[in-house]
Formats: C-alpha cells, structure tokens, sequence
C-alpha cells in the first residue's frame, strides 16, 4: 500500500513538473507565479537556449586606476580565457569563465534596459551582477603604484569577424579602494 | 523490469560520463571559486543570503562555499560517480549514493547560478528522477514513469528551444548561426569565416536547427527507423556544438536522455 502511494505520489510530481516546465517557457503572470512561489528550489529549467537573442557578442571589463594626485593608469583588460584548444569538445574547463561573464553582463543589461536612457541609473550599483564584477575588478593586480580607486568598463565586441567597432556598455564611477 | 534496469543503466552510463567530465572540469578551474575568480565564493554566499533568506541556506552556504571546502565536494563526487558505477542503484547503498550524488549537484548549481546552462538543468533533472524512481523496492510503474519524465522533457527541451528561434529575427533571417560562431565566447574563427564565404550554408543550417528542434517531439511517435534519424541529427548536433561551440556537457546530458526516448517510441509502438 505505502508502495502504491509513494508511486502514485511521484507520478502526480512528475506531471506537475513537466506541465510547470511548459508554462514556465511562456514569460507570463502564470510563469513569474510559479517561479516565484513554486519552484523555490529553482528546479524548473528553461529551454531556450540561443533563442530568442542569441549570443553575438564578445565581452570585456576593463579597469583603470586613480591615484591620490588625481593621475589616470592606462586601461587594462581583465584576463579571461579565450579562444578554443583541440580537446576542449572533450574536456573544457575554461568555458565557465566567458558564460559567467556573458551572464552577468546580460542580466545587466536587460537590468537597465528596462528604465529609460535619460535616468539616473546609479541604482546600478546596488545588483549584484554589479557588485560581482566591481568584486573581480577591485582583486586584479594594480599596474600603478599606490593607486586610491578604480574604474571600470563592460565593453563588447564582435569576435573574429570583427565587421563593427567595440561597444560600451557600461563606465562605472570610480570606487574606493581599501 | 530488467529492461527497464538496464534502461537506466546505460542512462547512467552516458550521464555519469558527462557529469565525471564536469566534475574534474569544475577541479581543474577551482580558482574560480576563489576570492579573486568570477565565482567568488564570498560573493556567491552574499547573493544566496539576499535570495534565499532560509537559515538553512545560510548555514549551509557559509559551511561548504570556500574554494578548500568545494574542492573536497567535487573530489568526492568523483568517487560517488565511480562507485555508482559499480553498486546497483535500488539497493539501500546505491540510493543513499544516488542522494549524495543529487545534493553535491544541487550544492553546486547554488553558487554557480551564473554560468550554468541547459546541460547543468538536464543532468539535475537526470538526478532527481533517478533518486525519486531508484528507491530500494521500486516497481515497473514507478520506473516507467521516470523513463517517461525524462524522454518528455528532452523533447520539450527541444521544441521549445526550437520555437524560440522561429520567432527569432536573426534565426528566420539566417545570421544567428554566424553571429554566434563569431564570437569568442562560442565561436571558432575557422566556422565564421566559412559562414561568411558561403551564404545560403548560413540559411540550410539555421533553418535546419530551426525545423528539427521544433518537430523533436515527433521521435516519440513516428516508427523507430525514422525516429533514429531525429536522434542522429541529435548526436550530430551536439558533437558539432562540442567541437565547435566548446559546449561539451551539453553532449553528454542530452545523449543521456535517448535512451529513454527509444524505450517511450518502443513502448508507444508495440502498445
């Protein structure tokens, strides 16, 4: 008897499941309502992988330091792994760094994209995807002596074929450094 | 039931694989959990406080998400991988193994939010019908039911992914698949170059990505012969993704569902 409940218990879960996954692959009330009071454990995928926008973009941060005389350090770009070795569609452990960069810098910009251009968008600075790449920024290694805050850049770039010009993102204010 | 054993075995096979392959990816980049890296584990605990405001989640996160701490993790789900291998599943070892395999996935996919992808969201639900149908006692129906779950969502996975790029203006257009293996991200500089050279390449492969993600589903109903084509153009799909596109885990958590879609197209077919 406590068999036949326990099957019939994770057929009724795996229904759900699955008809949850459907509603939630439509960006509508019903799916924010499921995300938000459901799927507490963030278990219901999304399947639209390179779709509807897909990736066409290459992106960079770059900082640059202030010293306490006011001087400006050149621009340096933080270093990410890039381009493709051989055996990379057997083992690739360098992928994670670009798709987590790609990550955040898309989650901010559907972030801003949703206030107009003319507004103030200093609330930038309190999302966390703002925060991760000030965290990674503030950690890379200072080219100048004694440097009081950094700045930095998202920028993005076609890759290979190269056909327009580089784009930025986002300049952020220069923050303090400890 | 044997079959239905041995189904799940050979899903094993190819999901362990991939999940093995993952693990010691995860090992060999472990810097990136570091307080410099992109993941950084302080980050990361700030960002599970903010969401998920649970003491649970709290205690656990500032438990295992240390660079040190996580290695350990990966390190011992090598061995859990290896030993699952080898230990039937529905006996009281294999589950309790299974669980363990379950929650060091789940732990994982807590603070790596930002970068995770479909592969990392089919090897979860891989897991979790593994441990909810591989239970010591199990049964035909309970067993059948996870076969099921996971041959349905591999389709959906598919046709969903497939609707989205037909309402897509640069997949209809024919220029998603250039833009894509253009960037460095994703791309290699060989196979944009090519796209460039040769335009209508550009419209066969984007129409054709297109049209067989959407009918995927399709696999599930039309006789074997013709739905082995949709699963090759699948292993092909994914291995040209792997080369190409660097996008090796995919490979193996999606091959690891096929299985599962022959048993649902055998079981409709001889019903």
């Amino acid at each position: 008897m406590a068999q036949l409940i326990y099957t019939l218990s994770i057929v009724i879960i795996f229904v759900l499941w699955f008809v949850c996954t459907i509603i939630c692959q439509f960006k509508g009330k019903s799916a924010a309502f499921i995300q938000k009071y459901i799927d507490v454990l963030r278990l219901i995928p999304s399947w639209t992988f390179f779709a509807p926008r897909p990736g066409k973009s290459d992106y960079h941060v770059l900082y640059r330091d202030k010293r306490p005389d006011e001087s400006l350090s050149e621009w340096t770009e933080v270093e990410l792994s890039e381009g493709r070795n051989f055996f990379d569609f057997i083992w690739n452990p360098r992928k994670r760094n670009k798709k987590v960069l790609s990550d955040i810098i898309q989650t901010l910009i559907i972030t801003f994209s949703r206030y107009p251009k003319d507004q103030d968008r200093t609330f930038l600075m309190y999302t966390f995807p703002y925060i991760m790449v000030l965290h990674l920024v503030t950690r890379q290694h200072s080219k100048v002596n004694d440097p009081a805050f950094r700045q930095f850049v998202l920028a993005e770039s076609p890759g290979y074929l190269e056909d327009s010009d580089p784009n930025f993102i986002l300049l952020s204010k220069f923050h303090e450094l400890n | 039931m044997t079959t239905l054993n041995h189904i799940y075995v050979i899903i094993y096979s190819i999901f362990g694989l991939g999940v093995f392959i993952s693990t010691t990816e995860y090992l060999a980049g472990i810097k990136i959990f570091s307080s410099e890296g992109m993941l950084s584990c302080d980050m990361q605990q700030i960002n599970l406080v903010k969401n998920d405001n649970s003491h649970f989640l709290n205690r656990l996160s500032a438990a295992i998400f240390t660079e040190e701490r996580l290695k350990y993790v990966f390190l011992i789900r090598c061995v859990n991988i290896i030993l699952l291998f080898i230990i039937p599943f529905n006996t009281i070892a294999g589950w309790i193994l299974l669980i363990a395999l379950g929650v060091s996935i789940y732990i994982s996919s807590l603070i790596t939010r930002y970068g995770s992808d479909g592969s990392d969201q089919m090897t979860m639900l891989i897991i979790i019908t593994f441990i909810l149908c591989q239970v010591p006692l199990n049964n035909t129906l309970l067993l059948n039911a996870g076969i099921w779950f996971i041959a349905l969502q591999s389709c959906l996975s598919y046709t969903v992914a497939g609707i989205s790029k037909l309402v897509s203006v640069e997949w209809r257009t024919s220029i998603a698949m250039r833009l894509i293996f253009s960037t460095k991200t994703f791309g290699s500089r060989k196979a944009a170059l090519f796209l460039k050279k040769y335009r209508f390449i550009n419209i066969l492969l984007c129409w054709n990505v297109m049209l067989t993600e959407a009918l995927f589903p399709a696999c599930l109903l039309l006789p074997l012969p013709f739905a082995i084509i949709f699963l090759l153009w699948g292993f092909t799909f994914h291995l040209l993704n792997a080369i190409i596109m660097g996008l090796n885990s995919f490979f193996w958590a999606f091959m690891a569902t096929y299985p599962a879609i022959i048993y649902v197209n055998m079981q409709i077919h001889h019903a």
